[in-house]
């Protein structure tokens, strides 16, 4: 994890606590001001948060219509329609069980449909990387070439998509060819056998790969690996320019994708992801299909 | 579970948590003017979802930016005019409780 992933996470949680807090005291407070002033703290983390999210003129929005137009009408509501001498008695509530109750169902309903019922369609998370001078972002999708396929998660078809994103290349970059290799674990000779010599003899069988190339487009330019085994890959991209070849190194020595053939597809749902939550509900219902996945024998 | 590998549930579970806190405000208060800030509570939940799902899924774009501000805008107007009965309701009334507005009973 890097420093900026830190901060990044710490960031979130600061917000997110100081998001919580103050909707909760606005929920609860027997001060009318005191709940205004708590809806201020919601509106400005939330502000924040979408800064955090990239939606930087949201955020501007959000201050000046939010802080700066409503919550100022609303402390003016609460100013003229009370006296200010009587406002710690202001905010009458009749906290119930029954609005209580219902509130704690709401919130776990949408906590079980957050977590483990829906299927959200992720953006796969890009991998940056220098090529030639140039800000390369890779990534890779499954074969219908829009549900996102993490770093060694499962494809459940043989076929996966490749997406290279280069949005200010320095070269004038013709192709992107994807070359993708199987990864064969090389076999151990057993001591029982006897005849080592004979195992040795054995030439050495190239691993499987798969090529595809693909003319560079402005913005996100898909490659589509097509017809791949069962089992571990890796691939590298390379970026054609006029004056030469760039690659993309891979950032990491693992498998980059496993893919898996016939298998039904809830359970494919669950190898797919192997990071979420919903894959370790599933797994649970499907622990046979799992116990046959080939590439783990840690797991068996 | 840490935020940077499933931002999208994170800001999703945020998002729920005051979405329940602006509900129950509506739910529990008398005083209009506290009813309008769950109000408000509850359109930020789904401001903050719109934003994260145009940010974290593939299928995003700008959309969910766009409703935002129609949100925001739409809150805005509602406020202006939900403050403007509340002061006539408290000149004819002298009280804001949304349970003794009940002229129209009779």
């Amino acid at each position: 994890m890097g420093a900026s992933e830190i901060l990044q996470n710490v960031v979130f949680y600061a917000l997110a606590i100081a998001a919580i807090a103050g909707a909760v005291a606005v929920a609860t407070s027997r001060n009318i001001v005191r709940s205004a002033f708590a809806l201020l703290a919601v509106l400005f983390s939330a502000a924040a948060l979408y800064a955090v999210m990239k939606a930087d003129f949201i955020a501007a929005a959000q201050v000046l219509i939010y802080v700066g137009g409503i919550l100022v009408l609303i402390i003016f509501a609460v100013m003229l329609t009370h006296r200010i001498t009587d406002v710690k008695l202001s905010n009458d509530s009749t906290p119930g069980p029954a609005a209580f109750c219902a509130c704690l169902c709401l919130l776990f309903s949408l906590i079980v449909v957050i977590l483990f019922t829906a299927k959200w369609e992720r953006k796969p998370l890009e991998t940056r990387s220098i090529a030639g001078g140039t800000e390369v972002f890779t990534s890779q999708y499954q074969a219908d070439g829009a549900t996102g396929l993490p770093r060694g998660g499962g494809a459940f078809e043989g076929n996966v998509v490749i997406a290279v994103r280069a949005d200010h290349p320095t070269k004038s970059i013709e192709a992107v060819q994807v070359r993708a290799e199987k990864i064969v674990k090389e076999e151990k000779p057993r001591e029982s056998d006897g005849d080592k010599e004979k195992v040795a003899d054995k030439p050495k069988v190239k691993p499987p790969e798969v090529t595809a190339k693909a003319v560079f487009q402005q913005g996100t330019t898909l490659v589509r690996l097509e017809n791949l085994e069962e089992g571990e890959w890796r691939w590298t991209a390379t970026l054609r320019a006029s004056d030469g070849d760039f690659e993309i190194a891979s950032p990491t020595g693992k498998a980059d994708f496993v893919v898996y053939r016939g298998i039904t597809e809830p359970v494919a749902m669950a190898l797919a992801d192997p990071t979420s939550s919903p894959s370790r509900w599933s797994r649970c219902c499907c622990w046979r299909r799992w116990s046959a996945r080939p590439s783990s024998p840690a797991r068996r | 579970m840490i935020f940077t590998r499933h931002p999208l549930e994170h800001m999703l579970l945020l998002s729920a948590v005051i979405f329940c806190c602006g509900v129950y405000t509506i739910l529990t208060r008398k005083n209009a003017v506290s009813i309008l800030m769950g109000v408000e509570l509850v359109l930020n939940a789904a401001n903050i979802n719109f934003v994260a799902f145009s940010q974290y899924t593939r299928i995003g774009g700008i959309h969910g930016n766009i409703f935002t501000i129609f949100v925001i805008l739409l809150a805005a107007a509602e406020a202006a005019v939900a403050l403007a009965i509340i002061i006539g309701m408290y000149q004819n009334f002298g009280k804001v409780d949304v349970d003794q507005a009940d002229n129209m009973k009779e």
